[in-house]
Parts: structure tokens; C-alpha cells; sequence
């Protein structure tokens, strides 16, 4: 994503670090809101959440849950693992990671069942597939597990991996990245996010996505919560994800009122002509016939944890069935 | 007669004390100097490694200054090559900021026009946000060296010009008519009168650029970079190896330190005189 | 007007020249000569040259010359602006001086002394009025004559010793020769041993001394002197009268001194000229017949305070004057 007040909170949020250690330790009142953490500025991935409250799903359960985005967003499994706030929205192999650090979060909920992370280049420059990559340049941002995830798909396609591509590390600014030709391809960029923003200025794209070239699916979005939550609140986390998959619902079923919501609720900078389309493209993705909404693929967590392991991603092992749960949801 | 055993002969008197090693007295100086800020630092580790080992504070929240030790010692590789890098950045941008702040310093203290149409300028390249002009450099200029380089002399700039231009402006113009009376051109009075009376000036300001310098530096590896102690630290923090970030953190400061007090100590060599005056001033207050 | 060549310090043979009215007569000077003459106006001036020739005793002295009026100030104003409205500092300042000759200025403080020299020395330039060195209109007299300031102005990042090799060094001379020429110089000045010692670790009289020496030794032929001892204590002052009475001696220079001390003027000059209060405008012109070489006892002679009182009334006066 692009947005850049990002990095400001760098510095400051090592000060909150050692803040946070003292007050994880604080007792919070039981009638205080529910915080929830969001992975980014609110955008289409939340639409649920927004409805939600919105429309009272939250109240109608009892509970009062307060969204909001953290200064450094790259804290949420922090400041979840320790107590500050009850909910964060994550990624899967963020929660991995942070589990096999010993950070104790638990995913309850899967928001988006796939990753929408992907490599995206400009249509003008004919790369379609991962191969097409070698000897190009390819930007990203500093996330470590962007290199893996590259390396699979280069695999997957016949390369050697990613010794074949020259990585750069271009921040957040993948779009600008992009369009100045600095780099051939970007990865770390949301196929419904920075590609509309690519289209919107006029730059058709060419999208790989992970779960076709090799990368075994995963949850781009989860819903975690904190293990002494789950022991000592197990019934709040049950009624808080009711009103979350209501909301959610929702929004598959008419996602542009959903932004409509969003649009409304927030004062953040919310770019409707990104929400709107990233909005149609998702509403697919959370369409569940079978299962309730949010419920968690034991499979896929499996599978992107071997994955992780065969990486050496994981500085611990980590046993999938510890990161996530369904425990809460309840049958419709 | 014999002489009583009481009175020792002058040979067997005790030899006078030994004269104390001019060493001690040296070492004594520059340690009473340093320990009252070192008991400081020592008694705040202590406390910091207490609380988390009472307290059981998770190590991926708050690490332990033992922990963070180890860390060093450990990855002291690792946390070298990125050292080299940003250090790289941090010299080769200031010495562009010092060659380029002390220049336009010059030429506007020369000159009316100069310094009305360039010090807008130079107080503006401190109003912009780092922050936001990092990103643009990247993408104007890439993403190698050069932009953290950009940023470093950005930071830097603003001390060294300002202070540069106070310095040349201070001259005592007593002074300056006095060399006028000897005939001396605009150019000797610039080299013998102003150039060096702007040096304690110019040092002032070395030391905040050197120390924003290094502030610069790690913002510039934050917005875009492979290599260097701010890279290391942004890419640690994902993985939650948060005494990685505090290890990149404490090398940080102890090399702002040491660029800060190399700036001191080429100040003491290059201007011994100032340090003289000030210590004779100080002096003949306390008379 | 009373004109007094000496030949004390002199050797050799010397003529000099009286010219009245175009007419030159060439005189052989071989005892100390006073010239009375009355002075005339503008129109029928009297110049008086005093030259040398070639000396009847061969020696390997060198000729000095003692020329014409070194320095002659006429009708001299000076106005300066303030709050937008034009004051006058000098009004029609009429002074000379003659080569070799020690003139002193005294008189009320803001009487535009300083203005004068500044004037004298290049620094300003006079509103109206002419002003001649060295029998010649120079409208760039920067660089020509030596000007001691009441603060020494050393430059603290120097040494002792390159501080007063700057008038030399600014003239051009190499580093090392003018080191040289300053050496030799040190310890007549009371600076030897303090050649590498940088200023703050000299005491005030050792200061001045060197920005004495710094002063000098581009070697000039006109000295203007603003109050160089104000700072010093009485018993240094003493001292480095009689310090500076030698040394003039043996350099045989014209100096214009300016000073608020009475005592100091009278002992030091030959002559003397008293000035208003602002605007200022000469006032008084004595001449200080005591014998030369002055000597510290001589302030107490009748003589002397008589000169002292006279001056001292003169400068009352003035104050008195003063808005």
C-alpha cells in the first residue's frame, strides 16, 4: 500500500514498545469498548466491520467495539500479543511468524480467504509470467516475506529463484515504483488495491497471483485475538464475530452501500474510486455458500505453515493448529 | 659517642614520596568526566533488566539489556556491514553538506543580493519534512546510495549554513577597519579576519549536522533501501526480532556519538585558540 | 608662528630653504635654529622646506628627510546623519602637522576626534574641506599611515608574533621575512619570549605593546594614535611613556595622538591643539616647549602645570559650553 505517514512512527513505536510492556500488564474495565486494530487506513477489506457498527450488529450483541488505526499499523500483533487491544487485523503469515517468536495471538476469524498480495507489472512491459522476471528488477516493500513468496513463484515457473531477479526495496511507494519504470514488476501490492490505483492512472497491469504460481493459499486477512482473551472473555470473542459475519454478509450481498458506509463513517482518507472497484472484487471472495463466513480452513493453514517451514521463515516451530481456532463461531 | 638508634642518620631518611604518574592524574580527569554519566547509564540498565525479568516481559515486546548484549555479540557481523553502509551515507553527505553549506554560507554572507534571494531557500530545505521529500527521491533518483546521501545533506545543511553565515557576519567591524587602515583588499580581510573568526561558529553547527546527520541517514534507509542499521531495523521489526531492532539502535547511537565527538576533537585541533580564549575567559571571571 | 628645527638628533649637514612669497632662499642649518615668522593668510602663505643634501661628513648614516607638513587638515567638516537629520561632528577643522613632529588632540568627549583620525586615516571621508598627506591630495589614503586603535585588536588565532607581521603581511611581504624583521623587534618591545604565546595569555600593557609594534612596523611615515593607553593603569601609562618617547626617538616618525589625559598630552607632544565639543572645531593650538627627552619629573615642574592649567581651563570652558 502506498500511504506514507507510515514510517513516521517508526522511533515511536519502540517508545510505545516498552510502554506497552507495562501496560499489558493493566486489567481493563469490563465495560470499556473492544478496540480493534486495523491493518491499514480503513478501506474495502473492512467493509464488514463498518456495516457492522453501522448498522448496530455490535450494539445488538451487547458489546461496544471501537475500529481504529494504529499509528504504526506494523504493531497490531504486538500490541494484540500484549494486552493493549482486543482484536487486530493480521495477516496469516504474520500470525506465524509472530507465534513462532511466541507472541501469543490466535486467529478466530479468516476475512479474506485468499492472499491478495501479488506481482503486478505494467501491461507495456510484456511480463505475464514469473519467468518473464529474470534479470528485471523487481520492488517491494521491506517485508521479509515478500522474498519467499517471489522466490516460490520463480520457482514454480521454471526459474531458479530469486537469485534470478534483482529485489529492490522500494518502501511503500509501489505504485510510483512502478510507473516511473525504476522497476520492471512490483510484489507486495494488493491485486485489488494497487492495481486499481495502477488502472485509475491510466497504466493497465498484468496480475500474477501467489496461489497460481506455486504459493500454497492463505488468508490475506485474519481476525486474531490475544490467547488471555480467549481464556477469560470466550463468549465476548463469540458475539463479536456474530456481528462481524453479519456485517460481512452484508457487504457481499451489496458492496457498494457498504462503501457508501464506509465512506461515511470515516474521516480518513478513503479514495472511492479504489474502494468502489476494490469493493466489486472483493464482495466475491466473501461469498460463503458452505460455511459461515470467517471460518478457517484448517488445510490452508497447514499447508502455508509447511510452507513457511521449508523457508526457514519460522525462527521456531510453530504448530498450526495453535494459530488459529473456530471455536468461536457459532452455527448460523 | 654513639648516636642514639632514635635519630636516624640524613642518609636513612625516607626517600621523599614518588611524584605521582602524570598518568594517573590524566586518567583520573577523563574518567571523573565520564562516571557520573556512566553510574547513570549502569543504574538504568539495571533497572530496565530487572523489570523484565520480574515482570517476565516477553522479549518480542520489550528485550532485555542482557539479551540485547548477547545480540550484539552475536550478530556483530551482521550489524557491521550494515554499520559500514549507513556511516558511508552519513560521512559522504555531510562532507557534501559542508562543502556545499560552507560555499553558499560564503556568498551570501558576501553579498546583499545573494543572501536575499538565497536564504529563503536554505530555511526551507528544513521546513520540508524528510519524510515526505524521501519517498520523492526515490523515485526521482533511485534507489541506490545516492538518495540516502540526498537526505543526509538535507539534514545537514540548515545548521551548517546558518551557522556558517552567523559566523562570518560576526566579525568585529573594529576589527575589520583596522585591517582597512592597512590597506588590506576585500578578499585578505574575507581570508585573514572573517574565515577564521566564522570557524567556532562553523564547528557549532558541525556538531547539530552531524548529529541530524545520522537521524537523516536511517529516515532515508526507512524509505527505501537494502543496506544499513535503518534497514536492518525496519526488516527486523516484521519478524519480531525486536532485540535485533534495539541492538541496531544502541550501534546507532554509539556511532552518532563518536561522529559527534570526532567533531569536537578535529574542533580542538583546528581552532586550539577559541578553547584557550573561552578557558581564559572563564578564568578571569572566577577572579 | 614659531618654527623650531633642531639638530639634535641629526647628522651631517642640512640646508634648509625659506620660501616667501616664491622666493626661495637656501640657508645652511648647522645649530638649532627658531624661525619666527607671522603667519599670513591663505593668499600669502609661507612654506617652509626643510631639506637635506648631501652631507659634508661622510658616514654611513643614512640622509632623513625631514619634508613638508605631513599632514595638513583644512577646513575639514564632517556630517553625519541621524533620525534623518544632518548634525555636524567636525566644523571646519584647520590642523597640520609637521614631519617628525608628536601633536596631540585633546578635548570633550563625542568632540569628533576619533572622526578625525578616521578621516585622516582613510576610513571616512570629509564632507568638505581638503586634506593633504605628505604635501598631496590623496583620496585613497588607506594603507598610507599607521593607525593604533584604543582596543589592540589583536587576532586571537595568531601568535604574538604573526599578529604584528599583519600590517607587513597584508602589504605583501613573505611570512618569513616579515617574522624575521618582527623578531628583531620583540624584545625592544618587551614581547621576547612571548613570540609564540597567542593573545589571551598577555596582560593588557603587553597588548598594546604589540599592537604598537603591529602598528609600526610597516614602517610609515605617520602614526595616528586613538587614546592607545585608556586602558592601561597609571603606573603602566608612566612606563610606557617614556617606553614610547624612546622609541619615537630612534624612528623619527610623525604621530598624531589623540587622548582625553592631559598629562599624557603634554608629556608626550610637541604641540598640542584643544577641540570643542560637537561640533568640533580647534579651539586651542599649544605648543609644548618643554625639552626634549621629556622626562617623568618634569611633570611636576611649574612649567608644566602651568601648561596643565591652562589646557584644564581651556577644556573647562568647553564644558561648560557643552548643551
Amino acid at each position: 500500500m502506498s500511504q506514507y505517514p507510515r514510517r513516521c512512527a517508526m522511533l515511536w513505536n519502540l517508545f510505545v514498545l516498552m510502554l506497552l510492556a507495562s501496560v499489558s500488564h493493566n486489567v481493563y474495565a469490563q465495560n470499556a469498548p473492544l478496540k480493534l486494530a486495523l491493518d491499514w487506513y480503513p478501506n474495502a477489506n473492512h467493509l464488514g466491520l463498518f456495516i457492522a457498527q453501522a448498522k448496530g450488529y455490535f450494539r445488538q450483541e451487547n458489546i461496544e467495539v471501537t475500529l481504529y488505526t494504529p499509528v504504526d499499523p506494523s504493531t497490531v500483533l504486538q500490541t494484540v500479543g500484549s494486552g493493549t487491544d482486543d482484536f487486530g487485523i493480521s495477516y496469516q503469515p504474520d500470525v506465524l511468524l509472530a507465534r513462532a517468536q511466541g507472541v501469543p495471538v490466535v486467529s478466530v476469524a479468516g476475512l479474506v480467504p485468499h492472499p491478495l498480495n501479488s506481482v503486478i507489472a505494467l501491461k507495456s512491459s510484456g511480463i505475464t509470467r514469473p519467468r518473464d522476471l529474470i534479470g528485471k528488477k523487481v520492488g517491494y516493500p521491506a517485508i521479509p516475506t515478500n522474498e519467499p513468496l517471489l522466490g516460490t513463484m520463480l520457482k514454480t515457473d521454471g526459474a531458479r529463484g530469486l537469485q534470478d531477479v534483482e529485489l529492490v526495496n522500494v518502501g511503500f511507494d509501489l505504485v510510483p515504483a512502478l510507473i516511473s519504470r525504476r522497476v520492471d514488476a512490483v510484489v507486495g501490492a494488493y491485486w485489488t488495491h494497487e492495481s486499481i490505483m495502477l488502472e485509475n492512472q491510466g497504466h493497465p497491469v498484468h496480475i500474477m497471483r501467489m496461489e497460481e504460481w506455486g504459493v500454497p493459499d492463505y488468508y490475506e486477512l485474519v481476525l486474531v485475538t490475544n490467547e488471555s482473551m480467549i481464556k477469560s472473555k470466550p463468549e465476548v470473542i463469540t458475539r463479536f464475530l456474530r456481528a462481524v459475519r453479519r456485517g460481512y454478509e452484508d457487504a457481499a450481498q451489496d458492496p457498494q452501500a457498504g462503501v457508501d458506509i464506509l465512506l461515511k463513517g470515516t474521516k480518513a482518507e478513503v479514495d472511492e474510486k479504489i474502494e468502489r472497484p476494490g469493493a466489486t472484487l472483493l464482495a466475491p471472495l466473501w461469498k460463503t455458500d458452505k460455511t459461515p463466513f470467517g471460518m478457517q480452513d484448517a488445510a490452508k493453514w497447514e499447508s502455508f505453515t509447511r510452507w513457511m517451514q521449508a523457508n526457514g521463515l519460522l525462527a521456531s516451530p510453530v504448530k498450526a493448529e495453535d494459530a488459529f481456532t473456530n471455536r468461536f463461531h457459532s452455527g448460523n | 659517642m654513639r648516636t642514639p638508634d632514635l635519630i636516624s642518620p640524613v642518609s636513612e631518611q625516607p626517600a621523599p614520596a614518588p611524584r605521582a604518574a602524570p598518568y594517573t592524574g590524566r586518567l583520573r580527569r577523563l574518567t571523573g568526566s565520564w562516571m557520573p554519566a556512566a553510574l547513570i547509564v549502569l543504574v538504568l540498565l539495571g533497572v530496565w533488566e530487572s523489570y523484565v525479568r520480574l515482570w517476565a516481559v516477553p522479549k518480542w515486546l520489550l528485550p532485555a539489556p542482557s539479551l540485547i548484549a548477547m545480540t550484539l555479540v552475536v550478530s556483530w557481523e551482521l550489524l557491521l556491514d550494515h554499520t559500514l553502509v549507513t556511516l558511508l551515507e552519513v560521512v559522504v553527505g555531510f562532507g557534501l553538506s559542508l562543502l556545499g553549506g560552507v560555499a553558499l554560507a560564503c556568498g551570501i554572507a558576501a553579498s546583499r543580493t545573494l543572501e536575499r534571494a538565497l536564504y529563503p531557500f536554505v530555511i526551507a530545505s528544513q521546513m520540508v519534512p524528510i519524510i515526505v521529500i524521501a519517498p520523492l527521491l526515490l523515485i526521482w533518483v533511485g534507489y541506490g546510495l545516492t538518495p540516502k546521501v540526498i537526505v543526509v545533506a538535507l539534514t545537514a545543511f540548515f545548521p551548517i549554513v546558518v551557522n556558517m553565515v552567523d559566523g562570518l557576519k560576526s566579525v568585529d567591524p573594529d576589527v575589520v577597519n583596522l585591517l582597512r587602515t592597512m590597506g588590506a583588499s576585500r578578499w585578505q580581510i574575507f581570508v585573514k579576519v572573517q574565515v577564521p573568526t566564522s570557524l567556532p561558529f562553523l564547528f557549532s553547527g558541525l556538531r547539530v549536522a552531524m548529529a541530524v546527520s545520522v537521524i537523516g541517514a536511517v529516515i532515508g534507509e526507512w524509505m527505501g533501501s537494502s543496506q544499513g542499521l535503518g534497514y536492518l531495523m525496519i526488516r527486523s521489526k516484521p519478524q519480531f526480532l525486536t532485540e535485533r531492532v534495539f541492538a541496531a539502535i544502541v550501534v546507532l547511537s554509539v556511532m552518532g556519538v563518536a561522529l559527534f565527538v570526532l567533531v569536537g576533537v578535529v574542533e580542538k585541533l583546528a581552532i586550539p585558540w577559541w578553547h584557550n580564549e573561552q578557558r581564559q575567559r572563564s578564568l578571569s571571571q572566577e577572579e | 608662528m614659531r618654527l623650531r628645527i633642531s639638530t639634535e638628533n641629526l647628522r651631517g649637514v642640512y640646508y634648509y630653504s625659506v620660501n616667501i612669497h616664491g622666493d626661495e632662499a637656501l640657508q645652511v642649518l648647522e645649530k638649532p635654529l627658531t624661525l619666527s615668522l607671522r603667519e599670513r593668510g591663505k593668499n600669502g602663505s609661507i612654506k617652509i622646506n626643510v631639506r637635506s643634501a648631501v652631507k659634508r661628513v661622510a658616514s654611513n648614516a643614512p640622509a632623513e628627510v625631514l619634508e613638508d607638513v605631513k599632514v595638513r587638515v583644512e577646513g575639514v567638516s564632517k556630517y553625519m546623519l541621524q533620525h534623518g537629520q544632518p548634525f555636524a561632528v567636525l566644523q571646519d577643522v584647520d590642523l597640520y602637522v609637521n614631519a617628525g613632529e608628536f601633536v596631540s588632540l585633546i578635548g570633550p568627549s563625542g568632540c569628533g576626534k576619533s572622526t578625525l583620525l578616521n578621516i585622516i586615516a582613510g576610513l571616512d571621508q570629509p564632507s568638505s574641506g581638503m586634506l593633504y598627506l605628505n604635501g598631496r591630495r590623496a583620496e585613497q589614503r588607506l594603507g598610507t599611515v599607521g593607525y593604533m586603535q584604543q582596543k589592540d585588536l589583536l587576532l586571537p588565532w595568531r601568535s604574538v608574533l604573526d599578529n604584528v607581521i599583519l600590517g607587513l603581511e597584508l602589504r605583501g611581504m613573505s611570512r618569513r621575512f616579515a617574522r624575521a624583521r618582527a623578531l628583531a623587534l620583540m624584545e625592544q618591545f618587551g614581547l621576547k619570549d612571548f613570540e609564540m604565546a597567542y593573545p589571551y595569555a598577555l596582560s593588557g600593557g603587553m597588548r598594546q605593546r604589540a599592537a604598537f609594534l603591529r602598528t609600526i612596523l610597516p614602517e610609515h611615515e605617520v602614526f595616528l594614535l586613538d587614546e592607545p593607553f585608556g586602558a592601561l593603569d597609571a603606573l603602566n601609562r608612566a612606563q610606557i611613556h617614556e617606553w614610547l618617547l624612546g622609541l619615537w626617538a630612534t624612528l623619527h616618525k610623525t604621530i598624531v595622538l589623540v587622548t582625553h589625559d592631559v598629562d599624557e598630552a603634554i608629556f608626550l607632544s610637541d604641540r598640542l591643539y584643544v577641540m570643542t565639543a560637537r561640533p568640533g572645531r580647534v579651539q586651542l593650538v599649544q605648543v609644548i616647549d618643554l625639552p626634549r627627552p621629556r622626562r617623568l619629573e618634569m611633570v611636576t615642574t611649574a612649567h608644566f602645570v602651568a601648561l596643565k592649567a591652562r589646557l584644564l581651563a581651556a577644556l573647562r570652558q568647553e564644558r561648560a559650553a557643552e548643551p
